[in-house]
C-alpha cells in the first residue's frame, strides 16, 4: 500500500546562472561558479571538475559541450528534488526555454511574429498557427531518458497540454478552415476546437506514446489555461482525452491560477487519475469541497506552497492544510505539492519550501497514525 | 455613414520594447526613451491618419494597462499585485486604494502624447467608473456605492482636463460590465457614468469587450452617451435586441486578440447584419479590444483593414 500524503514537484525550477550562461556560451562569473560549488557540496554531486572545465574553457563551446552543460543542469535539479525529500521527481525542466515556446518550436505549422505584452514592460513571443499542425518529431524523449538514467526516485514527466498551446497561440489556419460562420464568437469557438484537437491528435498523442515507449510511467499534462474561458472547458476535456487515448501511463493534469468551479461538471469526463491544483495561493482550501460536491473520486495533488512568495511555509502549516483536506476527502487520495513550478524562487528558498513541505506531509501522516 | 477608430492601447514596436527593457536595466537614458516614445506616438498617429480613421488616439504607448495612469497618479492609490487581465494570458497591476479617492484631473493627460496628435480629432480612452471600481482593491471604503461615486468624480475630473486640452471624443472602456455580469449592475454603472459625462461638450462612448453584451441590451443603449459598443467576438450577435436609432454603435469587428487579418468583405457583412438588427443610425468599426495583444506589425495591418472595412460599410 502506498504511504499516505506522498510528495511531488510540479514542474520548473529556476535555472542556475552557470547553466543559463554556459548553455549560451557565456563564461559564468566567479559568483556563479561559487554557487555551483555550494550546491554541488550540498547535493553531494561528484565530478564537477569536468563541469567547471566546460564552463571556463573559453571560446565558443561546441554543441556537444553545451549539451553536456545542460546534462549537468538536469542532474543538479534531479538531485535537488531528491535531497529535498520528494517522492516523485523530474529535472526541473532544466532544458526547456519555457512551457509554451519549447513545444511550439518542435511542431510545424507555427510562425512567430513578434512580442506581446505579459505585463508592465515584460513581453513574450507568441506564435500564430498558419498551417495545419504537424509534429516534427516527438519531444522530451532524450530529457526523459536522461532523468530515468540518473533519478533515484520515481519519475513524472510534465508536458504542456493541447488546450493551453492552442489558447496561447494566435489562430489563423483553423479560422480559415472553419469557413464563413456569420457569428464571430461561434466561429472562434469552432476554430479553437479544431486547433486543440489537431494539437491533441497530431502532436501531443504521438509524443505521449513515444514517451511511454521511452519508459515514462507517469505523465503530467500542464493546462494552466484550462479555466480561463469557461465556455471552452468542453474543448479542454475533448482534447485532453484525445491526446491521452491509448497512452498506457498514469496521467495527471496540472491546472493553476484558475476558478476551479468553472471546470465543473465537464472536467468529470476528463480521463486523468489525478488533478494537481493550486490551493495555497488562493488561500481557499474550501475549493477541496468541490471534489465532494461533484462526487469527483480522483486523486488530488494539493498545492500547499505559494510559489510567488519567499515566505517559507512551516511544516506545521503544511500539516494543517493537508489534514484539513483529508478531513473532507479522506487521506488516501491526497498528494502534496507546491501550487505550481518554483521557477520564480531562488534555489535556497525553493529548497527550504520543499523540505518543509515534505516535513509537513510527514507530520500529517504521523498525526493520522496516532 | 461609417466611422472607424481605435478602441484601446496600441502595441509598442519591437524597437520601443527593446528600449523600455534597456532603460529598466540602466542601459538607456530616460531622455532617449522619452524621445523614442514621442516619435513612436507620431508614427501611430500617422498610421491612423493614413488609413482614414476618424478620431485619432496617441496609441497610449506609455500605458502598461488601462488602469495604470490612475493607479500611479492618484493620491492614496498605488499599483498593486500582478493580476490576470480577464481571460487573457496577460496581466495588469491591480490599483490598491488606501485612502478615499480625490479627483485631481490631469493624470491621464500627463500620460498622453498630445503633441503627436497635431490638432487632429483626438480620441481619449478612460476606464469607466464601474470597471475602475470593480478592478481596484478597496482598502478605504468597504462600501461599493461610495467607492463608485468617488470613482466617478475622479474620472469626471480626468475627462474635464482632457476636454480642456482639446480632446473631442472620450471612450469609457467597460469590460467588467459584460465579462463579469452581475444582477443590478446596469443602473449603478449607468448612474456613475452619467455623473462623469454630465455636461461634457464632447462626444462620449461606452465600449464593452471580453464578454457577451447581448444579455445587457436594450438597457445598454440607454446609457447617457452618444455611442455604445460591443465586442463581436464575445457577443452572440444574433441575440442582440434593441433600437439604436439615436446612437452610433461601435462594433468591435476586427479581432484584437488574433493575428489573422480579417477578410474586409466578410467583416463588412458582419457589421451590416448588426446595424440592420439594431436599426442603428450610424456605425463605427473598431478593433474588438486593445490591439496590444498583437505584435506591432500585425496591429498596423489591422489598422489598414479597419480603414478598408469602413469604406466597404460606407
Amino acid at each position: 500500500m502506498q504511504k499516505l500524503f506522498p510528495t511531488q514537484e510540479i514542474g520548473s525550477l529556476a535555472k542556475p546562472a552557470w547553466l543559463v550562461k554556459g548553455a549560451r556560451g557565456v563564461r559564468p562569473s566567479p559568483e556563479d561558479l561559487a554557487e555551483l560549488e555550494t550546491w554541488a557540496v550540498r547535493l553531494q554531486i561528484e565530478g564537477v571538475d569536468e563541469l567547471r572545465r566546460l564552463l571556463t574553457a573559453g571560446g565558443e563551446p561546441s554543441a556537444a559541450a553545451k549539451e553536456a552543460i545542460r546534462d549537468w543542469g538536469a542532474l543538479f535539479a534531479i538531485r535537488f528534488l531528491e535531497a529535498a525529500g520528494l517522492d516523485v521527481v523530474y529535472d526541473g525542466e532544466a532544458r526547456r526555454v519555457e512551457m509554451y515556446e519549447y513545444p511550439v518550436r518542435r511542431i510545424d505549422g507555427f510562425q512567430f511574429y513578434g512580442h506581446v505584452r505579459s505585463f508592465d514592460n515584460r513581453y513574450y513571443r507568441k506564435a500564430a498557427v498558419v498551417d495545419r499542425v504537424q509534429l516534427r518529431e516527438p519531444f522530451h524523449l532524450d530529457e526523459l531518458r536522461f532523468v530515468k538514467r540518473h533519478a533515484r526516485r520515481p519519475v513524472k514527466v510534465p508536458v504542456t497540454g493541447p488546450y493551453t498551446l492552442a489558447d496561447w497561440s494566435f489562430n489563423e489556419y483553423y479560422l480559415r478552415a472553419v469557413g464563413d460562420i456569420p457569428d464571430l464568437r461561434r466561429r472562434n469557438y469552432e476554430a479553437k476546437r479544431l486547433f486543440a484537437m489537431d494539437l491533441a491528435t497530431r502532436a501531443l498523442r504521438p509524443t505521449l506514446l513515444a514517451l511511454v515507449a521511452a519508459g515514462a510511467d507517469w505523465i503530467q499534462i500542464d493546462e494552466p489555461a484550462a479555466a480561463t474561458h469557461q465556455e471552452e472547458v468542453p474543448i479542454l476535456v475533448e482534447a485532453f482525452n484525445a491526446a491521452t487515448e491509448g497512452v498506457s501511463a498514469r496521467i495527471s493534469i496540472h491546472i493553476c491560477y484558475s476558478n476551479y468551479r468553472a471546470l465543473y461538471p465537464h472536467i468529470l469526463e476528463l480521463r486523468a487519475e489525478m488533478l494537481t491544483l493550486e490551493f495555497k495561493n488562493t488561500g481557499d482550501y474550501n475549493i477541496v469541497s468541490l471534489f465532494q460536491e461533484f462526487g469527483d473520486r480522483r486523486q488530488i495533488g494539493l498545492g500547499v506552497i505559494d510559489v510567488h512568495s519567499d515566505v517559507i511555509e512551516t511544516p506545521q502549516e503544511v500539516k494543517e492544510k493537508v489534514l484539513q483536506a483529508a478531513a473532507v476527502l479522506g487521506p488516501e487520495r491526497i498528494w502534496v505539492n507546491p501550487d505550481c513550478g518554483l521557477r520564480t524562487r531562488t534555489w535556497d528558498v525553493a529548497f527550504a519550501k520543499l523540505q518543509n513541505m515534505v516535513a509537513g506531509a510527514r507530520l500529517a501522516r504521523e498525526a493520522l497514525a496516532g | 455613414m461609417a466611422f472607424a477608430h481605435l478602441s484601446g492601447i496600441f502595441p509598442r514596436s519591437e524597437e520601443l520594447i527593446a528600449a523600455t527593457r534597456a532603460f529598466e536595466r540602466g542601459r538607456t537614458e530616460r531622455e532617449a526613451l522619452q524621445q523614442l516614445f514621442a516619435r513612436e506616438a507620431q508614427r501611430v498617429v500617422a498610421l491612423q491618419v493614413e488609413h482614414g480613421l476618424d478620431y485619432i488616439t496617441d496609441g497610449q504607448l506609455r500605458w502598461q494597462d488601462l488602469l495604470r495612469p490612475l493607479a500611479d497618479e492618484l493620491p492614496g492609490v498605488h499599483a498593486g499585485p500582478v493580476t490576470r487581465w480577464f481571460d487573457n494570458n496577460s496581466f495588469y497591476r491591480r490599483p490598491v486604494i488606501e485612502a478615499p479617492l480625490q479627483p485631481v484631473g490631469g493624470a491621464v493627460l500627463r500620460w498622453t502624447a498630445v503633441e503627436a496628435l497635431g490638432g487632429r480629432p483626438w480620441k481619449a480612452i478612460l476606464p469607466s467608473p464601474w470597471t475602475f471600481a470593480a478592478l481596484a482593491e478597496d482598502r478605504a471604503y468597504g462600501d461599493q456605492e461610495a467607492l463608485l461615486r468617488d470613482a466617478a468624480e475622479v474620472l469626471r475630473a480626468e475627462a474635464v482636463s482632457l476636454v480642456e486640452a482639446g480632446c473631442q471624443y472620450i471612450q469609457f472602456s467597460d469590460p467588467v460590465l459584460v465579462a463579469r455580469p452581475r444582477e443590478g449592475a446596469l443602473p449603478l454603472a449607468q448612474r456613475a457614468l452619467a455623473r462623469v459625462v454630465e455636461g461634457l461638450p464632447v462626444r462620449t462612448a461606452l465600449y464593452t469587450f471580453f464578454g457577451d453584451a447581448a444579455p445587457l441590451l436594450p438597457g445598454l443603449l440607454d446609457f447617457p452617451v452618444q455611442e455604445v459598443g460591443f465586442d463581436l467576438f464575445a457577443t452572440e450577435a444574433d441575440r442582440l435586441e434593441g433600437d439604436a436609432r439615436d446612437k452610433v454603435v461601435l462594433l468591435g469587428a476586427l479581432d484584437g486578440r488574433n493575428s489573422l487579418l480579417e477578410e474586409p468583405q466578410q467583416t463588412a457583412s458582419a457589421v451590416r447584419r448588426v446595424v440592420d438588427r439594431l436599426r442603428a443610425a450610424q456605425v463605427a468599426v473598431v478593433p474588438s479590444c486593445d490591439l496590444e495583444f498583437l505584435p506591432y506589425e500585425v496591429a498596423a495591418a489591422k489598422v489598414r483593414r479597419l480603414g478598408e472595412v469602413k469604406r466597404l460599410v460606407g
